[in-house]
């Protein structure tokens, strides 16, 4: 009994009259086709774009900076992990997976293979755009502009952001002596950086303008001894938004340093 | 009317008949003709649905298959495509009517039930009426996913490759899906 009515076709094709029923003009397939396939190409290049960030990110996150720290390695790495680019990267790489899935053929190929495709080629575009210095100004456009972006965006600058844990991130805005510099840290709270008088820094890295990140130890309300003194990668361009400070390149204003 | 020659269109493959259809209206009647019985044999054994239901089932899978006709290429075989528009209605159907238990009303061949008993190494020296009973009776009790990709396989004798393309699950996924089907037909079936 797995035959059907003779009449169903006939009435089928009546119905069809009937209801002017008519095929979908083909380019609206081609329309939908080209829309999954440009949200997936969408998607890996801004999945690429947040790899290159990452990269610069643990770039300048490196081993040598940790060394000079005290406190142990893990929660070094636990604090200043770019959570934001990893989310948001995880989200971009789903949808560019969800794309390759849902276009053409995609259903053919294994989940794992596809997952693990759409992450290669992030990290491969990653690596390309981290070469042409795309992380580096991505960072610097959001830095400049974002509100919220040590907060959100930029958590290493909130971990460089503690003083009473011997670290001190800022912008150098005067310079008093060979030896002592003021300092505009996130808050815009103004430090008076000491350096120990045989202690050798790169040069260059104290110069008025320029941002630095400090390991070493507040001796007082704003003041802090400086032991090591880095350049400031990620977030560099943050500091931009202090270039109006009235505290700029004037240290007349500093606080009187106690005995 | 537009009506063309039936004995010639016979010679037809199906994607010469999409062509045709997507030209002349009344050419469809001749894609319906081809699939009409074994998609409703097909509707008939992967659900409980009535003669009735199950002609309504066919009925919205033919009209989406006139409305989707451009969106057919021949990267795929056409049989699979039409098969994978009645895979998602059937499961459209059944969501539709969620409290209605799903099995297999359409009695099962003869011929049939000796190819999955000899294909599922089930020993079959038994009377060839009660191993179709049998085969049936166990069909009816295995998952919805198992007892389609059986049916698929042994009753519209479907490649992987089709099967995957109807179910839209890679190869790989069909073949662990089938082994999973065969140990749970074998364990209902004994």
């Amino acid at each position: 009994m797995n035959d059907i009515n003779k009449e169903f076709g006939p009435k089928l094709l009546e119905k069809i009259k009937e209801e002017k029923i008519a095929p979908r003009p083909r380019w609206t397939f081609l329309l939908k086709k080209y829309v999954v396939w440009a949200a997936g190409i969408i998607s890996l290049v801004v999945g690429g774009l947040a790899v290159s960030v990452i990269i610069y990110f643990v770039d300048d996150n490196n081993s040598s900076i940790y060394q000079r720290m005290d406190g142990s390695w893990l929660k070094f790495i636990f604090l200043t992990l770019p959570y934001f680019w990893l989310i948001f990267l995880a989200f971009f790489i789903f949808v560019f997976y969800y794309n390759l899935k849902h276009s053409g053929k995609g259903y053919r190929y294994p989940v794992l293979a596809m997952a693990a495709a759409s992450l290669f080629l992030s990290l491969f575009l990653g690596a390309i755009f981290f070469q042409l210095g795309a992380g580096r100004l991505i960072d610097d456009l959001l830095g400049e502009r974002l509100p919220l972006y040590p907060q959100v965006l930029n958590r290493q600058m909130v971990f460089w952001n503690a003083p009473d844990e011997g670290r001190l991130t800022g912008l150098v805005v005067a310079q008093i002596s060979n030896s002592e510099f003021i300092l505009l840290d996130i808050d815009r709270q103004s430090w008076q950086v000491m350096t120990a008088p045989d202690h050798y820094f790169l040069p260059g890295i104290i110069e008025i303008g320029k941002p630095v990140r400090i390991i070493g130890i507040k001796t007082d309300d704003n003041v802090f001894q400086a032991r090591d003194i880095f350049p400031v990668g990620p977030g560099r361009r943050f500091f931009h938004r202090f270039e109006n400070d009235s505290r700029f390149n004037r240290p007349i204003d500093l606080p009187p340093i106690l005995p | 009317m537009g009506m063309i020659n039936g004995e010639k269109q016979q010679a037809k493959t199906d994607e010469e008949l999409v062509k045709l259809a997507l030209a002349d209206r009344d050419a469809f009647l001749y894609l319906v003709n081809r699939y009409q019985n074994k998609l409703f044999g097909y509707i008939r054994k992967i659900t409980d649905a009535s003669t009735e239901d199950a002609e309504d089932i066919l009925q919205d899978i033919f009209l989406k298959v006139y409305l989707n006709l451009n969106d057919f290429n021949t990267d795929l075989k056409f049989s699979s495509w039409i098969f994978r528009i009645a895979h998602n209605e059937v499961i459209s159907a059944h969501r539709k009517n969620k409290s209605r238990p799903l099995h297999s009303a359409a009695p099962l061949d003869e011929n049939i039930a000796e190819s999955i008993a000899a294909d599922f190494n089930i020993i079959k020296k038994i009377d060839e009426k009660l191993l179709a009973d049998k085969v049936s009776a166990a069909l009816d009790k295995i998952k919805k996913e198992y007892r389609e990709i059986i049916i698929l396989k042994f009753i519209e004798e479907k490649s992987y490759q089709e099967i995957s393309d109807i179910i839209k699950k890679p190869m790989g996924t069909v073949a662990s899906l089938m082994n999973r089907a065969k140990k749970e037909f074998k364990k209902i079936y004994e």
